[in-house]
C-alpha cells in the first residue's frame, strides 16, 4: 500500500520533471555544463580557487546590492549614509563588514587561483583565452577593491584620489586632461565620487560578468587543466588525442563526481568571510572626506598596499617608468605569455624559472606590502609633542643635555627619529648615535642636513644645535665612548679611554 | 531528445570534455555538427535589406555614439579656468606666520557638501609679501603639515619636507610645494586657484619652478 | 573512531552560527564611540595629554626632559591661569609652543582647560607655604654662594658627569631657558631625574624665598648677551 503510493509519488514527480525537461531541455544544459566531464586527478584541493573567487563574487554582488539600498553617491551624503549603516541601521555593519572583508577574501583567493594556474602550466595549448579572460578578471578585480574604498568615502578615499590624480598627472602630453577625467573635473568634489560610483556600481561588475561567462566558456570548451605530469609534454598537434584519451579514461562528471571539495570549500569561504566580518567588522569610515580636516595619515587598503610602498622606495627618476610604463608592460606580458610559452612542460618541477619567479613576486609584494602596513617612512605627526623618551634616554644628563632633548622634541626631529624606538622611523633610530657620530659631524648634519633630511640651519640659535648636538653625542650605550675622530691618529687604549668615558668628546669649549 | 543522440556521441568525453565542433550545443533545432553556411547568393531582396539594415545600423550607431563619447570625453575637453578667490581679510595672516587658510572650490555643486572646502597654507612674508601653498603634496598629493617650530611642512605619507618657503627640503617630493598666484583687493587676500596641482598643471602659470 | 553523521555537524555549524548571528553584540559590531570625531572635539585630558604634552612634559610615570606636571611643589605654586596662559600663548624665549588655535596651534580653548584642569586635578596636599611661581629676581651676588652651597649638596648625589661644562651656568643652557623655568626648577627639583626640591636641596633647611631668588638672578646674570638675538650661525 506505502509502496504503492511512494511509486505513484516517484512516477508524478518523473512526469512533471519531464514536462519541464521538454520545454526547457534542463538535462541537456546540465550535461554540457555542470554535468560535464573533467579528469578524475582535477578533482583535487588544488582546483577548488577557482570556484571560490567566484562564490565570493557572488557574496560582493548580494551585499553590494544591499548596501546599495541605503548608499547616496553624493559628495554631501555618501559619509552620513556610511555612519548611519555603521552605527544605526540593523545589521548596516554586517552588511559592510560582509561586503568588506568579501572583497579581501575575494583578491586573495584570486592571487591563490593564478598562483595555482600558473604552477600547473594551465595557460598554455589550447587554453590561451581561458588565461587571457583570467588576466582581465584579475584587472577588474583589482579595479573593484579600488574603486570600492572610493566608496567608503572617507578621508582615506578623499587623499586616496589625490594620490590617483598625482599619479596620472605624470602622464606625458594630457597629464592634465587625464587628470581632469579622472576627476570628473578640475578638484575632487562630488562629480569625482559619482565616477567611481558609476565604475564600481555597473561597469565594473557587467564586464566581470561578461569576462567570467568567458572564462567558464573556455573551461567547457578546452576542458579543465589535467593534473601536469612531470615528462609529459604539451604538444600542438596531439594535445587534443591526449587530453581526450584522459577524459576517456578517467573522466568523471564534474557534477556531482568532482565537484564535493569546491563545495567543502566554498562552505569554509562563508563561514571565514562570515567570521571575519562577526569578529573584525567592517572598515571605517574614518574621518569624512573633508579636505580641510587635515590631521590624516592617508593609507590605501592592504591590497594596494605594496605600490604605497614603491612610491616611498623608488627614487625620483624611477617614478613615471613604475608609475605609467611597468604596468602595461606587466599587463601586457601576461596578455602574451601563453604564445610566449606555449607549448612543453607544465608541470612545476620541470619549470625552475616559473616556480622561481612566484617565488620572487610573493616574496617581493609581500615585503613591500609589509612596509607599506608599517609604513617607516610615514612620520607620526605627533610624537614631536608625544612621544615620551625612555628613562635611561634622559636620567643623568647635564642641563644642557636636557635642553638638547627639549629642542629636539620641539624641532620636530623625534617625527622622523625615534629614540630606542619611539617615534618616527623616517630617519635613523638615534639611541647610539653618540656611537657613530662625532660632535662635528652631528653639528654639520643638523645645520646643513643631507641624506634626506632637511638643514636645519636657519632655524636654530647657534645654543639650540649645542644644545641638541650635546644630547646627541649622549645617546649611547652604558660604558661606550664617544664617536671618535677618524682623522686624528688613534688614542693608546686602557687609561685614556676610560678616561674619555667620563668626559665630553669635544673637549674643553669654553 | 532521440535527434541529440549523434550529437552526444561527438560531444563524448572523448571528444575532450564537451566541446561541441559546431553551433551552440543546447539548440536542439539543427542537426548535429553541421555549420550553416550558404553559398553566396546573387543579390535578392533579402540580401539586399540585409546589407542596407547594416549600413543603417552603422550609420545609427556613429550618429548616436557623437553624443556618448562627446559625453564621457567633455571633461576630459573641457577647460576650467582659474579664477580669483578671497581668503578672507589680511588680519588673518599674521606678519612672519603660516596658517591654514580655505576657500569654496569655484567649480563646486550644490551637492559636494565638505569636499567644497579647499585647504592651503598662507605664508605672510611681510605687510605686503605673501606666499600661498598648495595643500598637496607634490610627490603623491597627500596634506602637507605645517610645523611652526622647525618651519618646515611634513608630509604624512611617505615623510616629503618644505622648506618655510616651499622649496623641497627632503624625501621623495620632485619639487617645491605648488603655489597659487595671489593679489590683495579692498584689504583681502586673494588667490587665482579652482584645481588640484599635479606635476601636470601646477596651477600657477606664473611661479618659477624649482626642481628638487 | 566515533563516527560523526554530516547531519549533525551541518545542524552544529547551523546552531554555532545562528548564535552568533543573534549574539547581541558580535566584537565585530563599531560601538558608537569607534565613530570620528575631530581633533578639536576630543575632551579626553589622557589623550589630549600624551599627543601634546608628555613627549617633554612627564606626569609621574614616565620621564621627560622638561618640567614635570606631576611634581606637587610645582602644582601647588602654578594657579590655573597661569598654566592656561602658558599653554595656549607658549613662552617667548624658550622652547614651549604656543598651542592655541589664534597663534597657529591646534588646540581649543576648551581644550586647553581640560589639559589644565587634568594637570591641576593632580594637586596634592602639600605641607607648608611654598614659594610663588613667579617673582623678581633677587641679588645676583649673593646668589653665587647659594649656588655654590646647592651643587655642593647635589654633588653628593647626583654622577659627577652631570656637573661638566659648567652645569647650570652652562652659557648655551642659560641661552635656551628664561629665568621663570630656572625659578619652577630650582623650587620644584625633579623627583623622576633625582634632582631635589628646594625643601631638600640643602641639607637640615629649605631655602628661603631671597636665596631663591639670589640663585636665580645669579644664573640670570651668567646668560650670554646675545640670549634671545637672531642665529649668527657661528657655531663652535
Amino acid at each position: 500500500m506505502i509502496a504503492n503510493a511512494k511509486k505513484k509519488l516517484i512516477d508524478a514527480g518523473l512526469g512533471v520533471y519531464g514536462w519541464i525537461d521538454d520545454r526547457l531541455h534542463v538535462t541537456e544544459i546540465f550535461e554540457h555544463t555542470a554535468g560535464h566531464h573533467i579528469p578524475k586527478s582535477t578533482s583535487s584541493w588544488f582546483y577548488v580557487f577557482g570556484s571560490a573567487t567566484l562564490l565570493c563574487l557572488i557574496i560582493q554582488l548580494v551585499t553590494g546590492t544591499m548596501l546599495a539600498l541605503t548608499y547616496v553617491p553624493s559628495g554631501a551624503e555618501a559619509y552620513t549614509t556610511l555612519e548611519y549603516m555603521t552605527y544605526e541601521q540593523p545589521l548596516g555593519w554586517l552588511i559592510r563588514a560582509i561586503h568588506y572583508w568579501g572583497s579581501n577574501f575575494m583578491v586573495a583567493i584570486m592571487i591563490l587561483h593564478i598562483t595555482q594556474v600558473y604552477l600547473f602550466g594551465a595557460y598554455k595549448y589550447p587554453r590561451e583565452i581561458t588565461w587571457i579572460s583570467g588576466v582581465f578578471l584579475g584587472l577588474i578585480t583589482l579595479g573593484l577593491a579600488f574603486t570600492g574604498q572610493v566608496m567608503r568615502f572617507d578621508e582615506d578615499a578623499y587623499w586616496g584620489i589625490g594620490i590617483g590624480a598625482s599619479i596620472t598627472g605624470r602622464s606625458p602630453v594630457f597629464g592634465a586632461e587625464l587628470v581632469q577625467m579622472l576627476l570628473g573635473g578640475p578638484i575632487i568634489n562630488s562629480d569625482t565620487l559619482s565616477r567611481f560610483f558609476a565604475l564600481h556600481v555597473f561597469v565594473l561588475p557587467g564586464a566581470i560578468l561578461a569576462f567570467i561567462a568567458l572564462h567558464l566558456r573556455m573551461v567547457l570548451l578546452k576542458g579543465i587543466n589535467e593534473w601536469p605530469e612531470p615528462g609529459v609534454l604539451v604538444n600542438r598537434e596531439t594535445y587534443d588525442k591526449h587530453y581526450a584519451a584522459i577524459i576517456r579514461r578517467e573522466g568523471i562528471p564534474f557534477t556531482p563526481h568532482g565537484i564535493g571539495k569546491d563545495l567543502v570549500a566554498g562552505a569554509i569561504v562563508i563561514i571565514a568571510i562570515l567570521g571575519c566580518a562577526l569578529i573584525f567588522g567592517p572598515k571605517g569610515p574614518l574621518g569624512p572626506p573633508d579636505p580641510t580636516e587635515i590631521a590624516v595619515h592617508p593609507r590605501p587598503d592592504w591590497a594596494f598596499m605594496w605600490i604605497f610602498a614603491v612610491a616611498a622606495l623608488m627614487p625620483e627618476w624611477a617614478e613615471v617608468p613604475a608609475f605609467l610604463i611597468a604596468p602595461p608592460i606587466v599587463i601586457g606580458f601576461l596578455i602574451l605569455l601563453p604564445f610566449i610559452n606555449n607549448t612543453g612542460e607544465k608541470h612545476w618541477s620541470r619549470r625552475p624559472v616559473a616556480v622561481l619567479s612566484v617565488f620572487a613576486i610573493y616574496l617581493s609584494l609581500g615585503i613591500l606590502t609589509w612596509f607599506g602596513i608599517t609604513g617607516p617612512w610615514s612620520p607620526p605627526m605627533l610624537a614631536w609633542s608625544g612621544a615620551v623618551t625612555p628613562k635611561d634616554f634622559v636620567v643623568n644628563r647635564t642641563p644642557l643635555e636636557l635642553q638638547g632633548l627639549v629642542v629636539f622634541q620641539q624641532k620636530q626631529c623625534r617625527n622622523c627619529h625615534a629614540i630606542d624606538g619611539i617615534g618616527g622611523h623616517r630617519g635613523p633610530d638615534l639611541w647610539n648615535v653618540g656611537d657613530r657620530m662625532t660632535h662635528p659631524q652631528l653639528v654639520r648634519q643638523v645645520i646643513q642636513g643631507g641624506g634626506n633630511m632637511p638643514a636645519y640651519g636657519k632655524n636654530l640659535t647657534p645654543h639650540e644645535v649645542e644644545a641638541v648636538v650635546q644630547y646627541m653625542v649622549s645617546l649611547r650605550p652604558p660604558g661606550n665612548v664617544p664617536a671618535l675622530d677618524s682623522a686624528k691618529p688613534a688614542e693608546p687604549p686602557a687609561e685614556n679611554r676610560k678616561q674619555a668615558a667620563k668626559e665630553p668628546a669635544h673637549g674643553d669649549r669654553g | 531528445m532521440s535527434s541529440d543522440a549523434p550529437n552526444k556521441e561527438a560531444c563524448s568525453p572523448a571528444n575532450g570534455g564537451c566541446g561541441c565542433s559546431g553551433g551552440t550545443p543546447a539548440s536542439g533545432a539543427l542537426p548535429p555538427g553541421v555549420v550553416t553556411v550558404e553559398a553566396p547568393a546573387p543579390t535578392t531582396r533579402r540580401n539586399f535589406l540585409f546589407q542596407i539594415g547594416i549600413a543603417l545600423n552603422l550609420l545609427a550607431g556613429a550618429l548616436i555614439s557623437i553624443p556618448l563619447i562627446g559625453f564621457v570625453l567633455s571633461t576630459f575637453i573641457q577647460k576650467f579656468p582659474l579664477q580669483w578667490i578671497s581668503l578672507g581679510s589680511l588680519e588673518k595672516f599674521p606678519v612672519g606666520q603660516v596658517r591654514l587658510a580655505q576657500y569654496l572650490n569655484p567649480y563646486r555643486r550644490t551637492w559636494d557638501g565638505e569636499t567644497a572646502h579647499i585647504p592651503c597654507w598662507v605664508r605672510r612674508i611681510d605687510e605686503a609679501e605673501f606666499q600661498v601653498f598648495a595643500i598637496n603634496c607634490t610627490h603623491l598629493g597627500c596634506p602637507v603639515r605645517w610645523f611652526a617650530e622647525s618651519k618646515l611642512f611634513m608630509c604624512p605619507c611617505h615623510g616629503g619636507a618644505f622648506y618655510e618657503n616651499g622649496d623641497h627640503a627632503a624625501g621623495p617630493p620632485p619639487r617645491g610645494l605648488f603655489t597659487y598666484e595671489y593679489r590683495v583687493l579692498n584689504g583681502n587676500l586673494e588667490i587665482k586657484g579652482g584645481i588640484l596641482p599635479t606635476l601636470a598643471n601646477p596651477g600657477n602659470p606664473t611661479e618659477k619652478v624649482k626642481e628638487a | 573512531m566515533i563516527m560523526i553523521r554530516p547531519a549533525f555537524l551541518v545542524a552544529s555549524a547551523g546552531v554555532v552560527a545562528s548564535l552568533a548571528l543573534t549574539a547581541c553584540e558580535p566584537p565585530g559590531k563599531p560601538p558608537i564611540t569607534k565613530k570620528w570625531k575631530a581633533p578639536t572635539e576630543v575632551t579626553d585630558f589622557t589623550k589630549l595629554y600624551s599627543q601634546n604634552c608628555l613627549g617633554c612634559h612627564s606626569l609621574g610615570e614616565t620621564s621627560g626632559p622638561s618640567l614635570s606636571m606631576a611634581n606637587p611643589i610645582y602644582l601647588a605654586s602654578i594657579t590655573r591661569e597661569d598654566l592656561v596662559n602658558v599653554i595656549a600663548n607658549g613662552v617667548p624665549g624658550s622652547r614651549m609652543p604656543a598651542f592655541a588655535e589664534v597663534n597657529g596651534g591646534s588646540l581649543t580653548d576648551a581644550q586647553i582647560g581640560i589639559i589644565a584642569d587634568g594637570i591641576l586635578a593632580k594637586r596634592q596636599p602639600v605641607e607648608g607655604p611654598v614659594p610663588a611661581w613667579s617673582a623678581p629676581l633677587g641679588n645676583p651676588a649673593a646668589g653665587q654662594a647659594v649656588y655654590a652651597a646647592v651643587v655642593e649638596s647635589l654633588k653628593k648625589t647626583l654622577p659627577a658627569s652631570v656637573f661638566r661644562d659648567g652645569f647650570l651656568t652652562n652659557r648655551d643652557f642659560l641661552g635656551l631657558v628664561t629665568d621663570q623655568y630656572l625659578r619652577s626648577l630650582v623650587i620644584g627639583g625633579s623627583a623622576e631625574l633625582g634632582i631635589p626640591n628646594y625643601r631638600e636641596v640643602l641639607p637640615g633647611r629649605a631655602l628661603t624665598d631671597a636665596e631663591i631668588a639670589d640663585l636665580v638672578a645669579y644664573l640670570s646674570s651668567q646668560r650670554p648677551a646675545d640670549y634671545g638675538k637672531p642665529p649668527t650661525n657661528s657655531n663652535p
